[in-house]
C-alpha cells in the first residue's frame, strides 16, 4: 500500500533538515536577537512556496530567501559588523588556545578588523565558501551569477583579506 | 614560525550554534504551523531565484519577464540602484539604449528616491550588465565596477529588439514550449543573428504552460521558460 505523507509532515522534515544551516547563515547577516525573526520569515516563505522549491537545491533556495529577508528587513545593520560580532562572540578566551591550530587574539583581532572593512559581497563569499563549503557553482546559483564570476570574486576577496591582514600584522595598526 | 593564513583562520572561526537553538527552533516551527493554518502553499511553479521576496523592485510586465529569467551576465539588462551600494535596493529594467537616462526617469517619477534626482553614473558589473548608481566621478570604481561605455553593439541591439518582440508576442498569446522555441529561432533568423541559439532549459510545467523569453547574451542565446497563463 502506498502511504502518502501529509504536506505538513513533509514540511516538518524539510524544516528539521535545514533549520541549522538557515540559522547559521542568518547569524552572519544580523545580530543574534534578530536571527529568530529572519529564520521564521524564511520558513514562512518556504511554506508558502513549498511546491516551488527545486529538488536538490533546497539549501541554496533557502539561503537565497534568508538573504532577501535579512537584507530587506535589517538594512541598517552592516553585514560586516554582524559578522565581526558573531566571530567575536565565538572567539576563545585570551588565556585559552582558542582555535584548532592554536590561533589567538593576536591573529583574530586583525582578522576582525579586515572583515569590518570588507564589502558585503566579499564577506558573503568568505562565509559561503569557508563556513558552508559551497562551491562556486552553488554560490553562483544563490547570487544568480556564473560560477566563473564567483571564482574571480572569491579569488579577489581572499587576496584582499590576505593583503590587509598581512599589512595589519606588519604595521600593528589595529582599530 | 609559519605565517598565519587568514583564510584558514576565518574558516575555523564559525560561531557555534546557540545552546538554546533547539528550543528556539521549536518556537519558530510552532509559529510557522500557526501561519500554515490559514495559508496553504502555492501550487504553481514559479522561477525560484526571486523566491522569498524582493531585493529587486520589479515593475512593468516586460521587465518582469526578463528579470525573472535572464542571468546577470545579460548585458542588455539594466539595474538602477537606490544608493551607491550594489548590494542595496534596485529597480530592474530590461533593455535600454541609454541606461543612465532610463534610470533617471525612475528618480524623476519617484520610484527611486523622493523626487530629487541625484547625479547618476553608468557602470558595468563583472558579468557585463549595465548598473546605474547615484554618484559622480569615480563612483563606479568605488563600488568595484567598471565605467559604462555608452551604447550597445549592433548585435546586442538586434538581440534586444528580438527579445522585445518576443516579450510582446508571448505576452498576448500563449505559446507552448515547442512553438515558442520555433518562434524564437524564426525571429533570430529574421534578424540575421546566425550565432544565436534558442532553447528551453526546462520542460514547461502544466501549471506554467505559456512561454516567457529571456536573454543570455554571454552565450548568445534566447531561451524560453514556462509562465502562467495571463
Amino acid at each position: 500500500m502506498r502511504r502518502v505523507r501529509s504536506l505538513e509532515y513533509q514540511f516538518d522534515t524539510f524544516f528539521t533538515a535545514h533549520v541549522h544551516d538557515v540559522r547559521r547563515y542568518t547569524a552572519t547577516f544580523v545580530k543574534d536577537e534578530r536571527v529568530d525573526d529572519v529564520v521564521q520569515r524564511t520558513f514562512i516563505t518556504a511554506w508558502e512556496r513549498f511546491a516551488d522549491i527545486p529538488e536538490g537545491s533546497e539549501r541554496v533556495w533557502l539561503l537565497g530567501v534568508v538573504r532577501n529577508h535579512a537584507r530587506n528587513t535589517w538594512r541598517s545593520e552592516r553585514r560586516a559588523d554582524a559578522l565581526a560580532a558573531a566571530i567575536e562572540h565565538a572567539r576563545p578566551e585570551v588565556s585559552v588556545e582558542l582555535t584548532r591550530n592554536g590561533y589567538g587574539p593576536t591573529e583574530i583581532v586583525p582578522l576582525m578588523d579586515v572583515l569590518r572593512d570588507l564589502n558585503e559581497t566579499d564577506c558573503e563569499l568568505m562565509v559561503l565558501s569557508g563556513w558552508f563549503e559551497m562551491t562556486p557553482t552553488e554560490i553562483g546559483q544563490l547570487f544568480d551569477k556564473p560560477a566563473n564570476t564567483i571564482r574571480q570574486q572569491l579569488f579577489r576577496a581572499r587576496k584582499i583579506v590576505h593583503e590587509r591582514f598581512d599589512d595589519l600584522l606588519e604595521t600593528g595598526e589595529l582599530q | 614560525m609559519k605565517p598565519t593564513d587568514p583564510i584558514e583562520l576565518f574558516n575555523q572561526l564559525e560561531p557555534p550554534t546557540p545552546s538554546n537553538a533547539d528550543e528556539r527552533n521549536a518556537t519558530i516551527l510552532a509559529a510557522v504551523h500557526k501561519h500554515a493554518e490559514t495559508t496553504r502553499p502555492l501550487r504553481s511553479r514559479n522561477p525560484w531565484i526571486l523566491g522569498g521576496g524582493a531585493v529587486a523592485i520589479v515593475f512593468a510586465t516586460a521587465a518582469f519577464a526578463v528579470l525573472r529569467t535572464s542571468s546577470v551576465s545579460d548585458p542588455t539588462a539594466t539595474s538602477c540602484y537606490a544608493t551607491a551600494d550594489i548590494t542595496g535596493d534596485l529597480v530592474g529594467l530590461d533593455t535600454s539604449d541609454d541606461p543612465v537616462e532610463a534610470c533617471r526617469q525612475l528618480w524623476i517619477d519617484g520610484i527611486l528616491g523622493n523626487g530629487d534626482v541625484p547625479p547618476l553614473t553608468g557602470c558595468v558589473n563583472e558579468a557585463g550588465a549595465a548598473v546605474v548608481v547615484p554618484g559622480e566621478g569615480a563612483v563606479c570604481n568605488r563600488v568595484g565596477l567598471a565605467e559604462l561605455e555608452p551604447g550597445l553593439t549592433a548585435e546586442q541591439q538586434a538581440a534586444v529588439t528580438v527579445n522585445d518582440t518576443l516579450i510582446d508576442l508571448f505576452g498576448t498569446e500563449c505559446f507552448d514550449q515547442a512553438t515558442a522555441v520555433e518562434e524564437v529561432e524564426r525571429q533570430l533568423d529574421a534578424a540575421g543573428l546566425d550565432e544565436w541559439t534558442a532553447d528551453a532549459p526546462e520542460d514547461f510545467d502544466p501549471a506554467t504552460p505559456c512561454a516567457g523569453p529571456g536573454i543570455d547574451a554571454a552565450s548568445k542565446r534566447i531561451f524560453v521558460i514556462g509562465a502562467r497563463k495571463r
